[in-house]
Parts: C-alpha cells; structure tokens; sequence
C-alpha cells in the first residue's frame, strides 16, 4: 500500500467539487437563523458526538482534530464505562473463584475424595475402629468446607450490595454537581462570556458518572446539559435526581432513580459489574454449591438408612427432618407423605422392616408398600406400629420416632431369607397342588371341591370376600379357603406365595393327599380337574446361600421341570425364572446331583436341595426375594432416619451428631450379617453413580462442571477485559497523537488508517477461519 | 532415478510430525506478528501495522500450504486404516497409532495450546480494528458533511479550504 495511490486518490478527492461544497454548506449553514444547537456530548453506545465548535469567519485550523478528538472522546467514555463494569465483574468473579480454592487441598473436591476414600477403606475392614473414625473425620472436614463456601459466597454477595449502595450516593453527588454547574453556565453565559472552564468541570463530571453507568448527555440551546442513565432522567434542564440501591423482595438487589417507577438496568460502568455479581454470579454460585450438597445428603443418606451398624439392630431411632403441617389443623397425621413438607421425595415402592428377637434370633421382615400420593403421615404410622415388637410415633418436634419392645431390634438390612420355602410348597412334606398366577377371574358363587385323604369339602366364593371377585388375588382366596370350616375338617389350608394359592394337606408324610376335584372356579385358578399332590416324608427344604450382588430388587421363582426324586432321577431339573417371567437357569438335581450341594443360579446366590420328591404337574413352585435395596422408596432417607447426614444446603449440612460422638454408629453391613461391608461400599460409590437430579451427573462431576464454569467465566471476562484496556490504551494514545497541521494532511492520514486497518482486518478474519479449522482437527 | 520410498505408516506418521513441528514453527511466528500489530495499533503507527499485516499475509500462505500437506497425509493414514479421511483428527491418529503415536500427541498438546493462543489475540487485534476503523469512518463522514448516526446533530464548524 504507496503513499502514492493515497495522494491521487487524495487530489481527486479534494478536487471533487462535491466535497468543496459540501464543507462550504456546512460553513454557511452554521450562521442559519433557527439553527438547533442541540448536540449530544457523550453517548455510551458510540453514536456520533459533536461539541460545540465555535463558529468564526475565519477558518479554524485545528478543526479536524477537535472533530477526530470529539469521536475518540466519545469512544473513550464508552470504553470507560465497558472496563468499569469488566473490572467491577472481574473483582467478584476473582473472589469467588478464589473461594472455591480448586484446585487444591482445602477445596470441596479433594474432601469429597477424601470422604469417599475412607468409605472404600471402612469397606475393607468394616471391624476396624480407626477406619470409623476416619469416615467421620473426613465428613466433618467436608461439612466445614461446605459451610465456609456458602459463607463466603454470602459474602461476596454482600460486598458487592455494599459497593452499589455506596456508588448510587457517588452517582447522585455528581448529578448534583452538574445541576450545579448547568446553573453556573447559563448565569455566566447570559451575559455573553463563553464558559469553558465551568464546560470542562461540567465534561469532567458527566465522564465521571459515565464509568459508572451508562450514560448519555445532551446540550440543549439555552447551555444546559440533561444527563440520562440506562434512559431515566439522573439531571434535568433544572433539577437532579437522587439514585438508591434497594433490596427487592425476591432477594436481589436494584437500583432506582427518584421519581420514576422503573428500576435502572444499567448496561455498562460499575454498578452494571456490581449488579451482575450481586444478583448472578454470587446467587448462582450459592445455588449450584446448595445443589450439590443436598443431593449429597439425600444419595448418603439413601446408602446409609438401611444399614446394621456393628451393634446390631436398632433399639431405638428418631428421623433428622420434621413432617409440616400443611393445611393448617396442627397435625401432621393427615398429609399425604408427598405434601408434608419434607425436603427430599419419597417414591413409589416398597419398605422391608425387619424385627430381630434378640434372645432366640428369630427375624420377622415385613414389607409396607409405600404411594406418597394416596399414603398418608397416619398410615405409614399406622403400618409401622402394626409390627410385632415395634412401636411407632411422630412426636411434637414432627419428627418420627420409632422404638422396639425390649428384648428386639430393628432393622431394614437387605436380609437374605436363607429358608425360603416356609410352607414347603417346592417339595415340601405336605402334600400340595399350586394353581396359576393370580388374578384369578371368579365370579359370585363359584365352587372348589377339595378332597383329602381325610375328607371331602365344597368351597362357595362368595363376593364380599373380595375387593374385585373378578381379579381376586391368591391372598383373598387364600383367606376364604381358611375361613371356611370345611377346609379344617378335612385337614386342608390354603397358602398365597407370590401370588400364587397353594392348597396342603395339614398332614405330612406319604399318606397325606390332596385333589382338587372340581368346581366352576378350578379354571379360573388354573388347577385341573383330579390334579393332586401327595405328601412325603422328607422335605426337599430348598437353602439359599451367598450375598445377593444385583442392583435391583429381585423375585426368582423355582419350578420343577419334571417329576422325580432329587439326587436320583435321570435329568430330573428345577427351572428358576426372574420377576420378567424369564427362565434364567436349570438346575440340574436329578442323577449325579448330591443332595444338599449348592448350585449357583444369579448374582451371588446359590441354593440347595435335600433328597425328596418334587412333582411338575402338582403345580409345585417356591419364591425367593433377593433384595438389593430394602427402601426403594427412601421414606427412610426422606425422613432422615438411620441418617449419615442432616441438614438440606450448603449452610446446614452436618455429620449426624450421634455418629459424630460415637463413630462405632456407623453403618456399614447392608444385610445384618457380620462381615458384610454392602453399606460401607454403597457409601463409597455414591460419588460416582450419575443423578438425574443433577442432569444425569455424578455429584463429583458436577461439582466439576460448577469449578469450571466459573473458572471459565472468570477467564473469559479477564479475557475482555485485557482487550478493552488495550482498546482504551490505543484510543488514549491516538486521541493523543492528532497533529492537527492542516486539514489535507489530516485527510490523507485518515484515509491510509482506513485503507491499512481494512487490509489488516482481511488477513484477521483469514486467520481466525484456519485456526477455527485447525482446532477442530487437532 | 529417485529410489521409490515405500509409504509405510511409519513413513506417514514420520511426515505428520514434521508437518507439525512446522505448524508449531508458524504458529509462534504468527503469534508473534500479531503481538507486533497490537502494539502498533494501540501506538498508531500504520506503518507497523502494515508491516505486521504483509508478515501475516507471508504466514498465512505458509499455512494453506500445510494445510495441503495435511490432507495428504491424512488422507494416506486413512486408506491404511480403511477409514473416511473426513473422519480422522490428531486425536484418532495418535489412537489408532499406539505407542508410534506418543511424539505426535506430545506435539498434539504443544499445538493445541499455541492454536488457542493466536485465536485469542487474532480476536483482540480485530476489535482494535474494528474501533480504530469506526473512529476513522465517523471522522472522515463528519469531515465530509456526510453524517452518520443522530441526524438531529449538527455538523457545524469552520474548515480552511
């Protein structure tokens, strides 16, 4: 690019006679009666600007420079009041991440680890005293670590209100000043003097209050200059107006300008920076780190309740959080488990409580099915009371206390019933025929004749035994079979197993039979007409053994494949099905098979047969209950009970102050058993199982996307704010440089940064698109 | 006659990482250039900042000129592999390559860094342009009579013709 191009492009510019007249007009037009003086001085988004220029009959010289320094000027306020809200960002940002301390030792992300590690270590030896006091340790030091942060971004919060209170009183001085000054102005110039020295403290002051807010002034004809921030009046032609920082209602804090019922929302300057930081980022931040907590103390919470700690079943436990009255009649008895005011859902599912009697041994598990949406307060109450053994209550605080009668524990471990086959309805020493699976399609009036070696009986059903005849369940056929006397007489009962109905001879041995003779309901239940069983006297006594590893709760279903005697018959086999229906497995029990061995089937189980009889066509079948989590529906955890963790934020997270004591309260087996380590390595895994209260993440790796957001927006804003100082340094400097000699080599210089600033701007977008490439393939 | 060299993916993969210890050589020669025009664009001396734009424009041929260097080698590292050419980045290569891969990644990271470094000062020289270029317009427009922005303003001054 040659001078020369510029020069001729120059001359043949400057003998455009349009441009000759073109100034001329601007020249001639400055003496036009009803010419408007209104001019803008300063304006935040860069529009042009023109001060008034004196008008002469000479020719004023240094006139292009006063017009390139009116624009540079007007692009140095703007910049201004951009690094001021950067800077007043940049501060809170800075302090924030400063607070987070990641990475690092004394950061969140480094206790967390270390919370985790010391479940894994517990897990390996779950005996072990020191390993419990370490769990605690590291908990208390996560507690701590939480309750600083949120302190802290409190803090920073409170900082940045302080700042925006006291900068709306700086703001105001200088609306005042300028009021001050437009008066002094217009007095001075009335009396035809130019008042350039008032002029230059009047600029001063709008520039001041420019890096504060955005701002836009404007001269009008009798001299006066009317300031606006983010468009409302800060100085009139007459009077200015006081700006207040006040807290809202919603807990964020705004600016308000006297007289007008808007609040200010200002763009750029400081109290742009400040608001962000006061009512953003801060309140973000605290949001994210109370996200993260609670969802913290729910999962902990969640591993923890159904765990044993070392001492046994429970005599006694009191839940952490408080039910809440909702409509107002001071009770809490009455709400549904979902609107009781708890802080973390309960679901849909099931809840296995189980009742240890300490001298014998004996454990009784009951299961409560739990629906937060139709269960009330009351009827969890009501379920848990009706155990055996276990009182249940909420007292005065809203909180829920349950007790065993002396003499019992309880509990709700993932118990493994190792003798599942209770009323031997798998080859058992009773004889016994099994019908389908429930529902069962009776109608009013329908008839069983059962026969026994011991007699004949007819069972009617009749209706109001059940809730829906025409879906009845095993249960309630069960329950009308037994109630019927006949079924005594002829030693006869009727068991439900899975929902399937069972119907045994009281007898057992060789000599005891049973046949389900007819009746208009044997169809409906599955049975065929003469379909019998005949006692024997060993029981197969299926035997369980192993620790159920499966994620989920399971119902495995044993059948006969075959008719025969375990241990002897050719390819005689058992096949076990899932909850789905679907056979997993075979057992082989035939020749070869030596009774009493277990043989593995899933997840960790095995299970065993004794010699005896089983028979396919009899209907025979027994059901085992493998479970994984014994509160699928965390009523334990929503209502803190056996918690690890208390509190629902970053503020109040706590370590449950009885473990806090006494670390040996710490559960870690997970079904009861001594040994066992199921709690302890749940608690371990909490950190990395994904939540979808935390969008699908693990409490880690959200933690992670909180740190690197803020470094990021952190970064990014140092990142503009380095280039806005280098814009304001350029301007500073080019404002600095304007030689001003006459206006053709003012011009030309014009002209060659133009052409040079639109070559480099070329090469600039050129290189941003082959690096943009370049990244995507590296 | 040239002996004819049999291209081997280790041949290959040997050109990849002269190409880019090349890459890394312009980029921190670009790197630099761009450092030179913000200087001189914050000082205003168009006469550097033409300088460092003419520097640029030698840099940015060099990199077309690898950037045809690297589609051929990509595009014979993805007939080895029997895989789209579009489909492969430094990261797959280094993957597919194993243990021979390691130098590669190695300047992988180097790269990357120095990549990101000039598109963050490419966009910062640009906004330096951009405001000086939108001074000059309006000072120029005003010198001219012709206005931009609030029409209400007026033009009004006095110019020595």
């Amino acid at each position: 690019m040659s001078n020369i191009s510029l020069t001729v492009g120059l001359k043949a510019l400057l003998a455009s006679q349009s441009a000759l007249e073109t100034a001329g007009h601007n020249v001639s037009n400055a003496n036009t009666v009803g010419y408007s003086r209104q001019e803008v001085l300063l304006s935040s988004n860069g529009s042009q600007i023109l001060r008034g220029i004196a008008i002469g009959n000479g020719v004023d010289a240094g006139a292009v420079r006063r017009i390139a320094d009116q624009f540079l000027g007007a692009r140095i306020s703007s910049t201004t009041g951009t690094l001021g809200m950067l800077d007043a960002r940049l501060q809170g940002l800075s302090q924030i991440e400063a607070m987070y301390g990641e990475p690092g030792d004394d950061g969140i992300s480094a206790k967390m680890q270390s919370l985790f590690a010391s479940f894994s270590s517990l897990a390996q030896n779950p005996s072990e005293p020191g390993l419990r006091q370490g769990v605690a340790s590291a908990a208390i030091d996560l507690v701590k670590r939480f309750q600083s942060l949120s302190s802290d971004l409190g803090s920073v919060t409170n900082d940045a209100r302080t700042q925006l209170f006291g900068q709306a009183k700086e703001v105001t001085a200088l609306g005042q000043r300028i009021a001050t000054l437009n008066r002094k102005i217009r007095d001075f110039e009335s009396a035809g003097q130019p008042a350039n020295d008032l002029r230059d403290q009047r600029d001063e002051a709008v520039r001041a209050v420019s890096a504060f807010t955005d701002a836009r002034a404007t001269e009008d004809s009798s001299g006066s200059v009317t300031v606006l921030i983010a468009g409302q009046m800060l100085v009139g032609p007459v009077n200015a107006y006081a700006v207040t920082a006040e807290n809202t209602a919603d807990g964020s804090v705004a600016l308000r300008v006297a007289g007008h019922p808007l609040n200010v929302t200002p763009k750029s300057g400081s109290l742009a920076g400040l608001i962000s930081i006061a009512n953003d980022a801060s309140g973000k931040n605290l949001a994210g780190i109370d996200s993260l907590a609670k969802q913290l103390i729910f999962q902990l919470n969640r591993a923890h309740s159904t765990g044993v700690p070392s001492s046994g079943p429970f005599r006694s436990l009191t839940g952490q959080y408080a039910l809440v009255d909702q409509n107002g009649d001071n009770l809490v008895t009455d709400e549904l488990l979902s609107q009781a005011g708890l802080a973390f859902p309960v679901s849909k599912g099931e809840l296995r409580v189980s009742v240890t009697n300490n001298a014998t041994g004996a454990i009784e598990t009951t299961k409560i099915a739990i629906d937060p949406d139709t269960m009330t307060v009351g009827d969890l109450v009501s379920r848990l009371d009706g155990i055996a053994h276990l009182s249940a209550a909420v007292g005065s605080d809203g909180k829920l206390n349950l007790t065993a009668d002396s003499g019992y524990g309880f509990d709700f471990a993932q118990r493994l019933t190792t003798s599942p086959d209770v009323y031997g309805t798998l080859g058992g020493a009773s004889a016994t025929i099994g019908s389908s699976r429930e529902p069962f399609a009776l109608a009013n009036g329908n008839t069983l004749q059962l026969a026994t070696n011991s007699g004949a009986a007819t069972i009617t059903f009749q209706a109001g035994s059940f809730a829906n005849i025409g879906q009845a369940t095993a249960e309630e056929v069960a329950a009308a079979i037994n109630a019927d006397p006949q079924t005594a007489s002829i030693g006869a009962h009727a068991v439900a197993v899975d929902g399937r109905l069972f119907l045994q001879t009281t007898a057992t041995g060789s000599s005891a039979t049973i046949q389900s003779a007819g009746g208009t309901a044997l169809t409906a239940m599955g049975f065929s007409p003469g379909q019998d069983g005949t006692g024997q006297t060993n029981s197969v006594s299926p035997t369980i053994s192993g620790t159920y590893t499966g994620s989920t709760n399971e119902t495995y279903t044993f059948v006969p494949a075959g008719t025969g005697t375990i241990g002897s018959t050719p390819t005689l086999g058992i096949d076990v099905f899932n909850s789905a229906g679907d056979k997993i497995t075979t057992l082989s029990v035939g020749q070869g098979y030596t009774p009493g061995t277990p043989i593995a089937f899933a997840n960790g189980l095995s299970v065993s047969f004794q010699l005896g009889d089983i028979a396919r066509d009899d209907g025979q079948a027994m059901s085992l209950e493998a479970v994984a989590d014994a509160d699928t529906s965390d009523v334990l955890a929503a209502l803190g009970v056996n918690a690890l963790m208390t509190g629902t934020t970053a503020a109040d997270i706590g370590l449950r102050g009885d473990i806090e004591t006494d670390p040996s309260r710490l559960a870690t087996s997970g079904t009861g058993a001594a040994g066992d380590n199921s709690t302890a390595r749940a608690l371990a895994s909490v950190g990395d199982s994904p939540l979808s209260s935390l969008d699908g993440l693990t409490v880690r790796s959200f933690y992670a996307s909180l740190v690197v957001t803020m470094g990021s927006e952190a970064s990014s804003t140092q990142g503009t704010r380095d280039t806005e100082a280098a814009v304001m340094d350029g301007l500073v400097k080019r404002r600095e440089s304007l030689s001003g000699v006459n206006i053709d080599e003012e011009l030309v210089n014009f002209e060659r940064f133009q052409q040079t600033y639109q070559a480099a701007a070329r090469f600039l977008s050129v290189v941003n698109q082959l690096q943009q490439d370049l990244m995507n393939l590296v | 006659m040239k002996p004819h060299v049999v291209q081997t993916p280790q041949n290959v993969l040997n050109a990849l990482e002269a190409l880019l210890t090349d890459e890394i050589g312009g980029k921190t020669r670009l790197s630099r250039e761009l450092a030179r025009q913000e200087r001189a664009l914050i000082s205003g001396t168009p006469d550097e900042v033409d300088e460092a734009t003419r520097a640029i424009e030698v840099e940015v041929g060099r990199e077309l000129e690898r950037a045809r260097r690297r589609d051929v080698i990509f595009g014979r590292l993805a007939a080895h592999w029997n895989v789209a050419a579009s489909a492969l980045t430094l990261s797959s290569i280094v993957e597919r390559a194993g243990d021979a891969g390691r130098r590669i990644d190695e300047l992988r990271g180097e790269l990357r860094g120095l990549v990101a470094d000039v598109l963050r000062r490419n966009r910062r020289v640009a906004r330096l342009v951009a405001v000086n270029n939108e001074v000059m317009d309006e000072t120029i427009a005003a010198v001219l009579g012709t206005t931009k922005g609030n029409q209400e303003v007026g033009v009004i001054f006095d110019a020595r013709l």
